[in-house]
């Protein structure tokens, strides 16, 4: 019997590795969640100076404000579009990708690029690139849809800009999940499904994506979680929540209040609501598609 | 500070360091205005607060209330500092009831600028710019009418800008004299002041007379102004150095003018900028080190330095005499533009400027508020009347959470 063999079996030693992971964890996870939890309760001044006890009152201001309503429903159907936008371009451009015999590489380099840039540059370049008077897009989007650019001024536009935007930006990302998904499909049905001679689209819903299911509702849960936090940066580097309030989604109103307004209170309450709500819509993707998914 | 403010507060610090004995002055970059601000008060609830801070000029009564800091005229010593040689418009701004609270540091005015060539080509006297808000317009039509630039003007929706037109009109922004002697508790949105200024601002945009840049948005500004998309552009002073090397680049002659008024009446323009805030309860030693920092910094030399190098105003009379004496103005017109219009502003509640605790959300309401006056149906009364509202909200909430 080789010494490799021998079962680990100290339960102080295990304690020990998982030390330095757990310590982590409850400093900068659980403390900090707990101190919120804590501070929602509270009115407070500046960074926790002079807090006091409001019970409930928080909450309350919160859910009878027609501005934090109207942005709690803004950022439902930002998530929206942008879990099914960047699922649905993500899919298609991995498909193509799979599909493609010549220069794959470069089409794959392409395709994750976005992907690979931090979200600030991003957002910064876009904002130059999209300006509405010095954009270089700017110019060409007007001659070719009639429509006058201007998204510093004009709701929706803003809300487009920056919806188009955080789904460029993650497309890199679900491509490479469905890649390598596609990849794991056996060559043997590849096989069947040329000599029934089923046609290329036809195979991509009826057997590449049920095969891809587990992946996909992965997928789809990270995609969530990403539109509901990490949109944060294109907000406040190209709208700033604006205009007039079109593109100021939670994250960015609980930023708004906590770190411009300095009401930790009121952004702490926001953060629990935010918390609850991704953490309920995670259980439900993940319960129903339970039913869907092929493990 | 970032970019090449940044890099002269450096090479200040460093100067001071060299011919200091024993004291080092370390800077550190925390962002924007709104970031410092952010890191200095979660700094003080950490009770980890920077010796110096510099804090935006509207941050002031939030420092105050904060209870961090030290007034600067208590902590320097009386008979090595001569406040009478400041600029009365700065030294004003930083101060409360009488005392001065902090050293100003970068401070600057609001200038309009304009294309003398566009003006020309429009058949516009180049060397007399327009004064008021109505001969702006006038102005603006005539460009554009014959198609000499896109629009007639360009500025960054930032609620300075609107300040200031409340400060040339002679009214407060806010009660309590501007929030100066107390906690302001309401808005002046309801004014025929406002009305009259937000009305042109929303009517320039409606006839397509001006470019609006987005919120917070100096750089966009600044580029369409500099490109010929617009032939005028109001900004701070601090950009004069930039805006002078990007019209020789755009090859056009920059033309500046006082800060067109909203009416008749011309009572001045509000400093804006920075300034520096001393820590409470810091050893003699280290006070005794910041004291000569400051000293230091206060004095001619570095100021002409300062001012030479950015743009913000010289604080000092003998910092002036200095450049002066140096043919800097006579070099610089349009500094001088900027300089005339600081010295010949008198002093009133509503040129010493606003102050308030929750200014940068009063501030966020402006701004927000004119986008919904230009994207929307409402009309501009009925969005003062909201704005309003909303502000007085924030104003109250404010002073119910300082608590006693």
């Amino acid at each position: 019997m080789g010494v490799h063999e021998n079962t680990f079996d100290s339960t102080l030693g295990a304690y020990l590795l998982l030390l330095p992971t757990l310590v982590a964890i409850v400093a900068f996870l659980y403390y900090p969640s707990l101190q919120t939890l804590r501070f929602s309760f509270f009115q407070t001044f500046l960074f926790g100076q002079n807090t006091r006890f409001v019970g409930l009152a928080n909450f309350t201001e919160l859910l009878s404000s027609q501005v934090y309503l109207t942005s709690v429903g803004l950022t439902i159907a930002f998530a929206a579009i942008v879990v099914v936008g960047s699922l649905a371009v993500g899919l298609a451009v991995a498909f193509l990708l799979y599909e493609v015999s010549d220069g794959k590489a470069a089409y794959l380099i392409a395709a994750i690029w976005p992907y690979a840039l931090p979200t600030a540059v991003a957002g910064t370049v876009l904002l130059f690139l999209a300006h509405p008077s010095v954009g270089i897009y700017t110019h060409y989007i007007e001659a070719w849809f009639g429509v006058e650019v201007d998204w510093f001024t004009v709701g929706w536009q803003g809300f487009a800009v920056v919806a188009i935007a955080a789904i460029w930006k993650q497309i890199g990302y679900n491509v490479i999940f469905m890649l390598a998904a596609l990849n794991n499909v056996p060559e043997s049905l590849n096989e069947a499904c040329e000599l029934d001679g089923i046609e290329t689209w036809r195979r991509l819903v009826r057997v590449y994506i049920p095969l891809m299911s587990p992946t996909l509702v992965f997928l789809v849960v990270i995609n969530t979680i990403y539109a509901f936090f990490g949109s944060f940066a294109l907000i406040d580097l190209m709208t700033q929540g604006g205009p007039t309030n079109a593109t100021n989604l939670m994250i960015y109103q609980l930023y708004r209040d906590a770190f411009q307004f300095n009401n930790l209170g009121l952004a702490s309450a926001q953060s629990v609501i935010l918390f609850v709500l991704v953490a309920g819509l995670t259980f439900v993707q993940l319960r129903v598609s339970d039913r869907y998914a092929h493990y | 500070m970032g970019g090449n403010l940044g890099e002269t507060v450096d090479a200040l610090a460093a100067d001071f360091n060299e011919q200091s004995d024993g004291v080092t002055v370390e800077t550190s970059y925390k962002g924007s205005y709104d970031e410092t601000l952010n890191a200095v008060t979660s700094a003080i609830g950490a009770g980890e607060a920077p010796e110096l801070a510099q804090i935006v000029d509207l941050g002031s009564r939030l420092a105050i209330d904060s209870g961090a800091f030290e007034p600067m005229e208590e902590a320097l010593p009386s008979d090595r500092i001569d406040w009478s040689d400041f600029q009365d418009p700065v030294i004003d701004y930083y101060s409360f009831d009488d005392t001065v609270y902090s050293m100003p540091f970068n401070s600057s005015n609001p200038i309009f600028y304009y294309n003398k060539d566009m003006f020309e080509a429009a058949g516009l006297d180049p060397e007399s710019p327009p004064e008021t808000l109505a001969e702006v317009r006038e102005a603006s039509e005539t460009i554009v009418d014959q198609g000499i630039a896109e629009q007639g003007i360009t500025f960054a929706n930032v609620s300075w800008f609107p300040e200031q037109w409340f400060a040339e009109a002679n009214v407060p922004l806010v009660n309590k004299d501007n929030g100066r002697t107390t906690d302001p508790t309401e808005a002046n949105l309801d004014t025929d002041t406002a009305d009259r200024i937000f009305t042109w601002w929303a009517d320039m945009h409606a006839d397509g007379l001006y470019n609006h840049a987005g919120v917070g948005n100096w750089g966009a500004a600044q580029q369409a102004f500099l490109n010929g998309q617009t032939a005028m552009w109001i900004s701070s002073t601090a950009g004069v150095a930039s805006a002078t090397a990007g019209a020789e680049e755009n090859d056009f002659e920059l033309g500046t003018g006082y800060y067109p008024t909203a009416g008749e009446t011309r009572t001045g323009v509000v400093i804006g900028g920075a300034s520096l805030w001393m820590t409470r309860g810091l050893s003699d030693e280290k006070k005794q080190g910041l004291t000569d920092f400051l000293l230091w910094l206060a004095e001619a030399e570095q100021q002409a330095f300062w001012h030479q190098n950015t743009g913000y105003f010289p604080i000092s009379d003998s910092a002036v005499e200095y450049l002066d004496e140096d043919g800097w103005f006579d070099e610089n017109p349009n500094f001088q533009t900027a300089f005339d219009q600081l010295q010949e502003t008198e002093q009133t509640v509503a040129t010493q400027g606003w102050q308030a605790g929750p200014a940068s959300e009063v501030r966020t309401i402006i701004q927000d508020g004119y986008v919904s006056m230009i994207n929307s149906d409402v009309t501009v009364d009925e969005k003062l009347a909201s704005m309003k509202s909303e502000a007085d909200d924030a104003l109250e909430s404010y002073i119910q959470s300082k608590g006693n």
